[in-house]
């Protein structure tokens, strides 16, 4: 199995305060890999180095061999990487299908400003392929039927999904998610991890930051815990959550040790 | 005919429309870019100058016109490269800053601008119809820019850098060419002006101007085109109606200004705008239950 991204070394510092010190890991194409960790962790930071809107103070990082590090925020989405926010980040004024199309327009927007203005031809063939792009990735995410909706009329568990359909309609190779079901109901976690395992299946990889160890368990083939900005446990989900550094990490030194004697 | 003898009929009113929409769709495509500018009255200024030069000096009127709206464009640009590091009310008094060193300029330049007296005498006359007809074109222009992914991408830009950069979209490109865009239609309305009203003085893009500029976009609403020119519209249009007022006119023009900022955020335009799409949404009704949407995906 070949490795899709690459972080090597990665210190991030935030004036005084270091978030990520010297993380490395690597995922593996096709697979669901999933980054636990209490809060203040350094997973949002993480995911915020891939995408680029976070700078590093030190360290390399590779996508399929290629060296990204020093790139602007608005390369990642070239090379095909994808992500979606913590916060709802859906544009009010724009319909469910508008929005999505904001992802399938970023092969267009690449050509130029003068080009995608003043050529009315080719914007309307490309017009018509990001509509078709976004219904197809609607269809995936199970909202063909709220396309001309708008977000503030939606769920949020629905919401979440047009986020995720956004993301996909770039056609991403690695798609990061930062804590995708926080807030949802039972049920609607249910589908979201069914939809990213059938994105996996398609060949998808993706980064997954979550709290719910559960569904990490379930979605995850490979894990990730971080604390103080630290890699201190990585293998299967289910022996990472397991692992005594993480249990500490989680509940504290004290309560950890009392339960394994105790166990 | 009818036409023509409607455009002589109203040629000042036509000439003030036309001016004030340009010069309101200057502000308008860089806040649609999400940059506070009001540089676009700073280059009405300096293309109403150029312009009256360059006739005066025996330049065809189409010529001055164009070099004064092209030298505008890359002057926006190259401002743009400093300027697209400010943000918001910085980079609004940063703009407000350079309309007032132009007006300033403008003052004091004498053996080049007159002075306080300014330019007058200019002898060029631009028709009512091509007027109207640069008006459409430039409308036409703007509304290629608001449609399909180049529309979106403003849209992202201004309302969400970060997604928009994680989309793929360079930001700062798409602020410099709105920049550049502002000035080059702030330069053509400068130019028009200074070629339809024969005179110009260093009163006519001063601080009074910004305001005025800013009160189209804000009535009109500032997401589309259409905003500006309604705003443009009723600038233009409203003096004729509150004469009877004298000098108490701007006080209405104050009142209405604090209502529609208050109670209609985006303006007309966003008024009409909204209550079409809430129908739309009303056409087609949303799926209910959540039962749907489990059974979509697990399917």
């Amino acid at each position: 199995m070949s490795e899709l991204l690459e972080i090597e070394d990665v210190t991030v510092r935030f004036g005084g305060v270091v978030a990520l010190r010297d993380v490395s890991l690597s995922v593996p194409q096709g697979v669901i890999c999933g980054i636990i960790g209490p809060n203040g962790s350094g997973k949002t930071t993480l995911i915020g180095v891939v995408s680029r809107l976070v700078e590093v103070s030190a360290g390399r990082l590779r996508f399929d061999g290629v060296d990204f590090t020093g790139e602007r925020p608005h390369v990642p989405s070239s090379l095909g990487i994808a992500r979606t926010f913590q916060a709802m980040r859906l544009l009010e004024n724009l319909d469910v299908r508008q929005n999505v199309m904001i992802g399938g327009g970023s092969q267009v927007v690449r050509r130029g400003v003068l080009g995608n203005w003043l050529n009315v031809r080719r914007s309307s063939v490309d017009e018509r392929a990001a509509r078709e792009l976004a219904d197809e990735v609607l269809a995936k995410v199970g909202m063909t039927r709220h396309a001309r909706m708008f977000p503030q009329d939606l769920s949020y568990g629905m919401q979440r999904r047009v986020e995720i359909a956004r993301a996909l309609a770039t056609r991403p190779r690695l798609l990061l998610l930062d804590e995708p079901i926080a807030g949802m109901s039972q049920a609607e976690r249910r589908d979201i991890g069914s939809i990213l395992q059938d994105l996996r299946d398609d060949g998808l990889t993706q980064v997954l930051v979550e709290h719910d160890l559960a569904m990490i368990h379930r979605v995850c083939d490979t894990s990730f815990a971080l604390n103080f900005g630290q890699v201190i446990a990585t293998g299967a989900p289910r022996e990472v959550a397991a692992s005594q550094a993480v249990r500490e990490a989680y509940i504290g030194h004290a309560a950890a040790a009392r339960e394994s004697t105790e166990g | 005919m009818f036409l023509t003898e409607f455009l002589s009929d109203n040629q000042t009113f036509i000439n003030v429309l036309v001016c004030y929409a340009l010069v309101a769709f200057s502000i308008q495509v860089a806040l649609r870019a999400g940059c506070f500018s009001l540089a676009g009255v700073g280059f009405y200024g300096i293309a109403s100058y150029g312009a009256a030069i360059m006739v005066k000096a025996g330049v065809p009127a189409v010529v001055a016109i164009a070099i004064t709206v092209a030298s505008c464009a890359v002057v926006g640009w190259l401002f743009a490269l400093i300027l697209v590091r400010l943000k918001d009310l910085y980079l609004g008094l940063a703009t407000v800053a350079f309309v007032l060193m132009v007006s300033v300029v403008a003052v004091n330049w004498t053996s080049v601008t007159g002075g306080a007296s300014g330019l007058y005498a200019i002898p060029a006359s631009v028709s009512p119809l091509a007027m109207v007809l640069l008006l459409v074109g430039v409308i036409v222009l703007l509304a290629l820019l608001e449609r399909g992914t180049i529309g979106r991408t403003f849209e992202a830009t201004r309302e969400d850098e970060q997604l928009a950069m994680v989309m793929g979209i360079d930001p700062r490109r798409y602020r410099r060419f709105a920049f550049a865009l502002s000035a080059a239609l702030g330069g053509l309305s400068g130019a028009l002006h200074a070629l339809t009203f024969f005179a110009i003085s260093p009163t006519d893009a001063g601080f009074p101007f910004i305001v005025l500029a800013l009160a189209m976009v804000i009535i009109g609403g500032f997401g589309s085109w259409m905003g500006a020119l309604i705003g443009a519209l009723i600038i233009a249009w409203l003096p004729l109606q509150l004469a009877f007022l004298g000098q108490w006119w701007p006080v209405i023009y104050g009142a209405t200004m604090i209502v529609i900022a208050t109670y209609l955020p985006g303006g007309l335009h966003a008024l009409v705008k909204r209550a079409l799409a809430r129908r739309r949404s009303k056409q087609d009704p949303p799926v209910e239950s959540s039962a749907e949407l489990v059974g979509a995906t697990s399917a």
